[in-house]
């Protein structure tokens, strides 16, 4: 049976789902700490870092809680921000506290399930009338309502399987860079984006997912895959379909789909879901945080295979996984019993109803009444209690999830001293829970309105902060005169100094599918490679910069344009920040460009702030192929101390790479390769600046900048650039001061972003034109080597020749009139070691090879240094100065080497007793003899094991 | 340069720090060019600039007994280089601006040769370098008035030079390879000493002292075997191996070319190598080292290529000048200076071995 998603079927499959409502199986989701040695540590003073608080409306802010009296709000520091936010209390959706690993245990013998899902952990003291008395770690002793328990029982440590996330370590994300860490959580905007993890899902489980998305909702959940890929078809998915999230699961004989709730696919959002999971009877129940039943899902197969992993993927959506925990389960359906009745389940599995009329604290009886009769049961046989049914509900402002798995919600009294108070219904004492010991809070309400902004809403973004709002007024002082409104905060807050990020008033549209270069875009037109040289005077053909460089100088360019504009043009000079300039040109010197221009009094501008001047932006568009490009943008070697500063392009679409030395109005002078070279300013269409810092990448230089100034640039919807430094906000108008071009206001109505700080340099590298940019010629290996040659941690095993006959030879040795023929050393390992005396790599090999090859002289290894192509006499100096005496052969007229491809020297063979290349090495290095001795012990040991073959 | 020496090679006890100091030689002693031709509107704006603020800092600098004592490696070629940036200023040695400053330091240069050996100072480097020094100023200072009468060690400038031509001679003499080492006993050599050495040989050639032509002879042989077919130069006995050493390539360069020696496929081989990379930078180690002997490779070799190399030099030169008008290297900021301006006086060319 194939996957049907019609909506008719659908629709039929959702009628299966039964809703029953059971806040009881919910009680523990939040889980029982995993097994672990130590308790929890006696936690730091100061809040951790990572804490993430979360609105409503999809926003989140990275920083801390701060003091508050109010129960209505929360006060948060924002990071990058110099004062508190005030959000109303309705306005947030949870505050998360980064996970320790391991989690800390949580305390007592007992688990205590109270109404609206709250879980204490701890030792019941006392239960008689109408109260419970609890001894709760880290609270003290508690007088709990007894109509606000609904269940103990005897909790085993080792529940948690995972809780997470915490990062991205450990997840196999398919396209690595398209999923972030957002305080831990994983998030995504990328299509068909996957993560899958192992997290040793167990047969019966029970996961408590947390997911949020910004935009629309889209995702799928497979819980219970293997290693093998298919694994996934099989296993149990929560995905949204159309506007419904579904639990369904497919086997090759059956399917079923149940559908657990709606999701709105138009606006930000989040779920929170429970789920038991059994595997082997191919079981899934879902609930809503709330203890709400949502879907009994049952596609069982004839062979289970439990498998331990989980994947997330985002398909046409976003998506963010926040929470994941996974725990045991005991496989008893939380729904199986009669819920509307009191009752005690021994540890033998019996279940015992009845009134549970009082503990006895002295003898830790429980005591029973059913009718008139009482009965006392041991503490120590009793599993679990059912003690009340749900209360009513009572409404509660927050809950307060801990790291050991506690739970409790009511109404925020404050926050003070590092705890957060709560008032919990059915409990007498206020709780306060340490910050420290927070995993996360909730709120529980929600707002009905969002207050009206007093300007023009923005999206501020920097880093860990995401916060919708408005600019209010603000002066530069000791903070800066960016001072931030965001929806749903009674107080506002200036940006601190040096942080970089932005203001989005209006989204850009999507990019273009493809890439294409500015002028193209302006155009739409795509232009020539190069000028076909019919009419040029140079009759070979364009070959690299050189030919180029050629028909720009010396050739007639303006003979070899088919049409080169004539009339004048308007310059338009871009600014490094990515700043448009439109001007004339009045001439270039070695300090930078100086022009006139309509809109500023500043006449002149330094190389170093320059990218590009088009002198003539209506020249014909070239289109450069891929390769030459790259050409022209890679630096030699032998340039690294003298690189070019820019490029010149002419009228026809060449290039000329080069330092400018002047330009008047009739010629520009260039240096190319330390030769000066004139070229007719009519023939230049454009120069583009390289810059050195370039090449170190663009940090370099958006580190250089003035941290301590409010730097900004408001990007307008055409494109255009404007950068200044802030020095005031007021109505709706954003005015400062730019070097360039003098006094500066922006009315923030009308732009579509405002990028503050580092993020100026960061967009502007985006920008077609920055892509000009040098990158330097690849190092030759041996460079990277430290000279030491290549053969450092090769194993030897590369060459071609390896396990090939090794090529026979018969050389005279140095040693008087004795020669030596490879072949007759068949019984012997021999090292071959190509050496000539004015190879410095070489000498500084050959100690070594002599030394490990006479290590090996016991077990039949037998060196041979074969010199190339030199005088007995230059050898026998050479080995004086090494103070060597060891076996050379003298391959006068390098016919041996070249049966080995000694191309490059020092190379060292090994050839094995089978007359075979065992390991050839090329090059040496410092610690050569370790990899010598390696593979002189591997040939060795192999040989053996060969002969032991043999005689079998 | 020395790059390849290591502790084997090296004689001992005569091992010193100073692994790079030497000069070039090939003009007529005691004339200078004249003043007049100095043609100070054609020298460019930076180099005049760069130039100044570097004498400036060795004026400064230099002690009472003449001497270069306060910022890194000292002695007599440290000494001698220091008054070639004098001499190489254009202003006059025996009545100019810096007048005393070269007497100074020619006395305590002179005062430092040892009587009966004639070597100067502690390597034959610094005799290389001092010997130079002695034969730029020898003809251009005037003898008469370089000593005030009590100084205990007076001997004239040409009779110290002629002592240091000996002492080379001797050395080379004992030397199997015919250059020199650091010790002026030593039976090795390698092609960075033997270019201090020679260079201040061929300067008092050209400044008129008698040299054998044997000894010239046989250290350009030196110089040939130890050039490849490709113009890289070995570093020592023909057994360092070849690398690319500007430093070592642009000294026999300057060999071959002040000798007269434009005739040899090594000279051209050399050259060749220099001129196809003019854009390479020296290695960082021995940046002020290379490019003295580079700068007057190419001007003696091809001095269209020297016209392009100048206009990088200046480029490097003015970003590394310090604010007190000195240049950094290894061997102390004296070194770094001098070799530094040194590089640039070809542009002034008041220097004799400078000449064409």
């Amino acid at each position: 049976m194939t996957k049907m998603r019609s909506t008719t079927w659908l629709d039929a499959a959702v009628r299966h789902c039964r809703a029953f409502a059971c806040l009881i199986a919910v009680c523990l989701a939040a889980g029982v700490a995993r097994a672990a040695d130590q308790a929890a540590q006696a936690a730091p003073a100061a809040q951790p870092s990572g804490v993430t608080l979360h609105l409503a409306n999809g926003d989140f802010s990275a920083g801390e809680l701060v003091d508050s009296r109010q129960p209505d709000a929360i006060a948060w520091q924002a990071k990058g921000f110099t004062a508190p936010f005030r959000f109303a209390l309705p306005s947030v959706s949870a505050v998360h506290f980064p996970v320790p690993e391991p989690l800390p245990l949580p305390e007592g013998e007992y688990c205590f399930e109270l109404a609206g899902g709250d879980v204490l952990f701890g030792s019941l003291v006392a239960l008689a009338g109408d109260e419970a008395v609890l001894e709760v770690a880290g609270l003290g002793t508690l007088h709990v309502e007894r109509a606000t328990i609904c269940r103990m029982h005897r909790w085993k440590a080792d529940d948690l399987v995972y809780s997470g996330p915490s990062g991205l370590t450990g997840w196999q994300p398919s396209g690595a860079f398209r999923w972030r860490e957002e305080g831990g959580h994983l998030v995504t905007e990328g299509h068909g984006m996957v993560l899958r993890r192992d997290l040793g899902i167990p047969p019966l489980a029970r996961l408590d997912i947390e997911l949020s998305w910004q935009n629309k909702p889209d995702f799928d959940m497979a819980f219970g895959i293997g290693a093998e890929p298919k694994s996934i078809l099989r296993a149990f998915h929560i995905e949204v379909w159309e506007k419904k999230l579904v639990v369904w699961r497919e086997t090759e004989r059956e399917a079923d789909v149940a559908a657990l709730m709606q999701v709105d696919d138009s606006k930000a959002g989040r779920v929170h879901l429970q789920a038991f999971l059994d595997q082997e009877k191919g079981r899934m129940l879902v609930f809503s945080a709330g203890g709400e039943q949502l879907a009994d899902l049952q596609v069982a197969t004839a062979k289970p295979q439990p498998a331990g992993g989980f994947s997330i993927t985002n398909k046409y959506g976003d998506v963010g996984l926040e929470r994941l925990r996974i725990g045991r389960w005991n496989g008893e359906a939380p729904l199986s019993v009669d819920l509307n009745k009191a009752r005690i389940h021994g540890t033998d599995g019996t279940i015992t109803y009845g009134r549970l009329a009082s503990y006895d604290p002295a003898t830790r009886e429980f005591v029973i009444e059913e009718g008139a009769e009482q009965r006392r049961v041991d503490a120590t046989s009793v599993r679990d209690v059912f003690v009340s049914q749900e209360a009513a509900a009572v409404p509660r402002s927050l809950r307060a999830v801990h790291l050991d798995g506690r739970r409790i919600s009511g109404q925020l009294i404050k926050v003070e001293g590092g705890k957060v108070w709560i008032k919990c219904p059915g409990i007498r004492e206020p709780l306060a829970s340490p910050i420290q010991t927070l995993h996360s809070l909730a709120v529980m309400e929600r707002a009905t309105s969002t207050p009206k902004l007093a300007g023009r809403e923005g999206r501020l973004e920097i880093d860990g902060v995401r916060l919708r709002g408005c600019l209010v007024e603000g002066h530069e002082g000791d903070a800066t005169c960016l001072v931030w409104q965001p929806q749903s905060s009674a107080a506002a807050s200036a940006l601190s100094r040096g942080v970089s990020g932005r203001i989005v008033y209006r989204d850009p549209p999507p990019p273009p599918a493809a890439a294409a270069t500015q002028a193209q875009q302006r155009r739409g037109v795509v232009g020539r490679v190069v000028v076909a040289p019919a009419a040029a005077p140079v009759a070979p053909p364009a070959a690299g910069v050189f030919a180029q460089i050629q028909r720009l100088v010396g050739g007639a360019p303006a003979a070899a344009a088919p049409q080169p504009p004539k009339r004048k043009e308007q310059a338009v000079l871009h600014l490094r920040s990515g700043d448009t300039v439109p001007c004339t040109a009045t001439g270039i010197d070695e300090k930078g460009v100086t022009f006139v221009t309509a809109i500023t009094d500043a006449t002149f501008i330094r190389h170093e702030d320059l990218k590009v001047l088009e002198l003539m932006p209506e020249a014909q568009p070239a289109k450069i192929a891929k390769n030459k490009k790259e050409r022209l943008l890679t630096l030699p070697r032998m340039q690294r101390d003298n690189p070019p500063l820019q490029l010149i392009r002419s009228v026809d679409g060449d290039y000329l790479r080069g330092r400018l030395i002047e330009m008047n109005d009739k010629e520009l002078q260039v240096e190319v390769r330390l030769e000066t070279k004139t070229v007719p300013r009519e023939s230049i269409a454009r120069i583009i600046w390289l810059h050195p810092d370039e090449l170190a990448g663009d940090a370099a230089r958006a580190a250089s900048k003035d941290s301590a100034a409010t730097r900004v640039q408001a990007l307008q919807g055409d494109g255009k650039r404007l950068t200044f430094v802030a020095q005031e906000f007021a109505g709706a108008t954003l005015s400062g001061r730019s070097e360039l071009l003098g006094a500066c206001r922006v009315d923030v109505g009308q732009i579509d972003e405002l990028l503050i700080g580092t993020a100026i340099e960061k967009s502007a590298a985006t920008l077609a034109f920055h892509q000009w940019k040098l990158k330097p010629a690849a190092e030759p290996l041996v460079a990277n080597d430290g000279g030491d040659g290549g053969g450092e941690g090769s194993e030897g095993l590369e060459s071609a020749l390896v396990n090939k006959p090794a090529p026979d030879f018969d050389l005279n040795l140095l040693d008087e009139k004795k020669r030596f023929r490879l072949s007759d050393h068949k019984d012997s390992v021999v090292v071959l070691d190509f050496w000539a005396s004015w190879c410095g790599p070489c000498l500084q090999v050959m100690p070594q090879v002599d030394r490990v090859a006479r290590e090996f002289a016991d077990q039949g290894v037998k060196l041979v240094a074969i010199n190339l192509e030199e005088t007995p006499d230059k050898v026998k100096a050479a080995l004086e100065r090494l103070q060597l005496d060891m076996t050379v052969a003298l391959d006068r007229d390098g016919r041996v080497a070249e049966k080995y491809g000694a191309t490059s020297i020092p190379q060292t063979v090994i050839v094995g007793r089978d007359g075979k290349v065992a390991r050839l090495f090329v090059g040496g290095s410092a610690r050569f003899d370790e990899q010598l001795r390696a593979a002189l012990q591997s040939v060795l040991s192999g040989g053996k094991e060969k002969e032991g073959e043999g005689s079998n | 340069m020395n790059k390849a020496a290591t502790s084997h090679f090296r004689p001992t006890g005569w091992v010193v720090a100073i692994a790079a100091l030497s000069i070039a030689a090939a003009a007529c002693p005691a004339r200078a060019q004249a003043p007049s031709l100095r043609a100070s509107e054609s020298v460019p704006r930076d180099v005049r600039e760069i130039y100044d603020r570097g004498l400036q800092f060795l004026v400064s600098t230099q002690d009472e007994s003449g001497n270069w004592k306060n910022t890194g490696e000292q002695g007599p070629g440290i000494t001698g280089m220091a008054l070639m940036v004098l001499l190489a200023s254009g202003e006059d040695p025996n009545f100019g601006l810096y007048s005393n400053n070269v007497r100074r330091a020619l006395r305590s240069l002179i005062g430092e040769q040892n009587a009966e050996t004639g070597i100067l100072g502690h390597s034959m480097y610094h005799h290389g370098f001092a010997m130079l020094a002695l034969a730029e100023a020898y003809g251009t200072v005037d003898d008469r008035a370089l000593w005030t009468g009590s100084e205990p060690k007076r001997r004239s400038i040409g009779v110290a030079l002629e002592l240091a031509v000996r002492a080379a001679i001797t050395s080379q003499k004992k030397n199997q390879f015919g250059g020199w080492r650091y010790s002026p006993d030593s039976h090795d050599a390698d092609t960075s000493v033997s270019g201090a050495v020679l260079v201040g040989l061929l300067a008092a050639r050209n400044a008129g002292i008698e040299i054998p032509d044997e000894a010239i002879d046989k250290a350009i042989t030196y110089y040939t075997k130890m050039t490849s077919d490709a113009g890289q130069v070995a570093y020592a006995g023909g057994f360092g191996g070849f690398d690319e050493s500007f430093a070592r390539i642009s000294i026999a360069t300057l060999v071959y070319a002040v000798a007269r020696r434009k005739d040899l496929p090594q000279f051209k081989a050399t050259l060749g190598y220099l001129t196809q990379r003019l854009e390479n930078s020296p290695q960082q180690a021995y940046a002020e080292y290379t490019r003295y002997y580079q700068a007057q490779a190419l001007f003696q070799g091809d001095v269209e290529a020297w016209e392009k190399w100048n206009k990088l030099l200046v480029r490097q030169l003015k970003t590394s000048q310090l604010a007190n008008g000195s240049f950094q290297s290894q061997f102390g900021t004296t070194v770094g200076t001098s070799f530094s301006l040194l590089a640039l006086a070809l542009n002034y060319r008041f220097l004799p071995i400078y000449e064409r």
